[in-house]
């Protein structure tokens, strides 16, 4: 019987939130409900900001963000399209844990540095979290992804990588896509702690034979 | 200070509700101060200045007094009836309010001390520098393993760039090059004659 996505997906988001200190908000969170109320209304009360609000509004809906907190921890919001159907909502909740695990692992800052700071961190950064989405979409289908997706992303101006950053950035995503085609684990905390919680929780959803709970 | 961070923490994973609902009533006063009294716009717009104003514990930019009770101050009803049909206005000219010395209105003075205190961290986070490794001349997209058995890659401004957070062996596995650095099983490395593995 086919696992049930949609429980696979509450399962990853809790067992990876509790890990990495992360509260995620779906869109239909009474906060996150409230915020867009509040941009819409100010949108409307202050002269000339409604074409920014609109479209801080139009990106928001197809962009999921991982905050840092100042009292430690983060903050996860996931768009309304990332939500959408189980499979893209385990997807992107484990590509936004990759970022919580960064700041989980430095609450320093320093994280916040490197990512704003410099490009070839920042693509290095995005890479990986996408490695560990990839990852999920091959542990829950059997399917090798392939990196047209992560590299239309990462040439997006959401994250302004220049050439040099989106190639070194390519490479870490090949890295990672070999060591799936290897029959591996990506060396990424966060792939492993995926795979755990799926062992622990819903073995049945595993797909690819290599990585299956032994019978 | 770790207790506090501790109890901090544990507040936010308990109650995350509860903590996003004050962060949102905090974020929604100061918006709130610096809006100023009289919106004009459509109903909708006006509507919304409303709620947003008697939900907030703070008062508008312009208003005489800074702080109020929130929502409970006035009739909402009453006020929402007003923004969608503002009452005609009293041909009774209204009383001038005896002259105040000059004073600093306390939302104001915490707003430039928020904003201070906003900046300033900011500055402190951003003044750091980014952590790159030092430029060692490789050539940009070669591979290499580490000692330790890590995957990295030479970036475009030719530096070693880690692939990943830990090693190849945290999950049982050995690093090689073949085509890339990346992580393989031991059989599969053996099998292959071990070129590279670590």
């Amino acid at each position: 019987m086919p696992a049930d996505l949609a429980r696979v997906a509450d399962t990853l988001t809790r067992e990876l939130a509790a890990r990495y200190s992360a509260t995620v908000l779906d869109p239909t969170h009474v906060s996150v409900r409230l915020a867009r109320a509040i941009l819409t209304g100010l949108g409307g009360l202050i002269p000339g900001a409604g074409p920014v609000v609109e479209g801080l509004l139009a990106r928001a809906s197809h962009t999921s963000i991982t905050v840092p907190l100042l009292a430690g921890g983060c903050l996860i919001v996931l768009a309304p399209q990332h939500v959408a159907d189980p499979l893209t909502r385990c997807e992107v909740v484990c590509h936004e844990m990759q970022h919580a695990a960064y700041i989980d692992a430095e609450p320093d800052g320093a994280v916040i540095v490197d990512y704003l700071g410099s490009g070839e961190l920042r693509g290095l950064r995005e890479a990986e979290a996408y490695a560990v989405g990839m990852w999920t979409l091959y542990l829950l289908t059997g399917d090798l992804p392939t990196l047209d997706r992560a590299l239309g992303a990462l040439a997006s101006d959401a994250y302004h990588l220049d050439d040099g950053d989106q190639a070194t950035a390519r490479s870490t995503l090949e890295s990672h896509l070999d060591t799936m085609r290897a029959g591996s684990v990506p060396p990424l905390r966060v792939c492993r702690a995926v795979l755990a919680a799926l062992m622990e929780h819903h073995p049945d959803a595993i797909v690819p034979p290599e990585h299956q709970v032994p019978a | 200070m770790n207790n506090v961070h501790a109890l901090v923490l544990s507040l936010i994973s308990q109650h995350p509700d509860l903590i996003a609902g004050l962060l949102s009533f905090v974020a929604l006063g100061l918006v709130n101060g610096l809006l100023p009294t009289k919106v004009s716009g459509t109903a909708v717009t006006r509507v919304v200045s409303v709620l947003v104003d008697r939900l907030s514990p703070l008062t508008r930019k312009d208003a005489r007094a800074t702080l109020k009770w929130p929502i409970f101050s006035a009739s909402v009803l009453r006020d929402v009836a007003d923004a969608i049909d503002p009452p005609q206005p009293s041909k009774v000219p209204p009383a001038i309010p005896p002259a105040e010395g000059g004073y600093a209105r306390l939302g104001a003075v915490a707003m430039i001390l928020a904003t201070a205190l906003v900046v300033a961290g900011l500055g402190a986070v951003l003044s750091g520098c980014p952590r790159l490794p030092p430029v060692s001349g490789c050539t940009p997209r070669d591979y290499r393993c580490t000692d330790d058995g890590r995957p990295q890659v030479c970036s475009s401004t030719q530096r070693w760039q880690p692939i990943g957070d830990e090693s190849c062996a945290a999950a049982g596995s050995v690093c090689v090059v073949d085509r890339t650095a990346h992580c393989a099983p031991h059989s599969i490395t053996l099998a292959d004659g071990g070129s590279d593995a670590r």
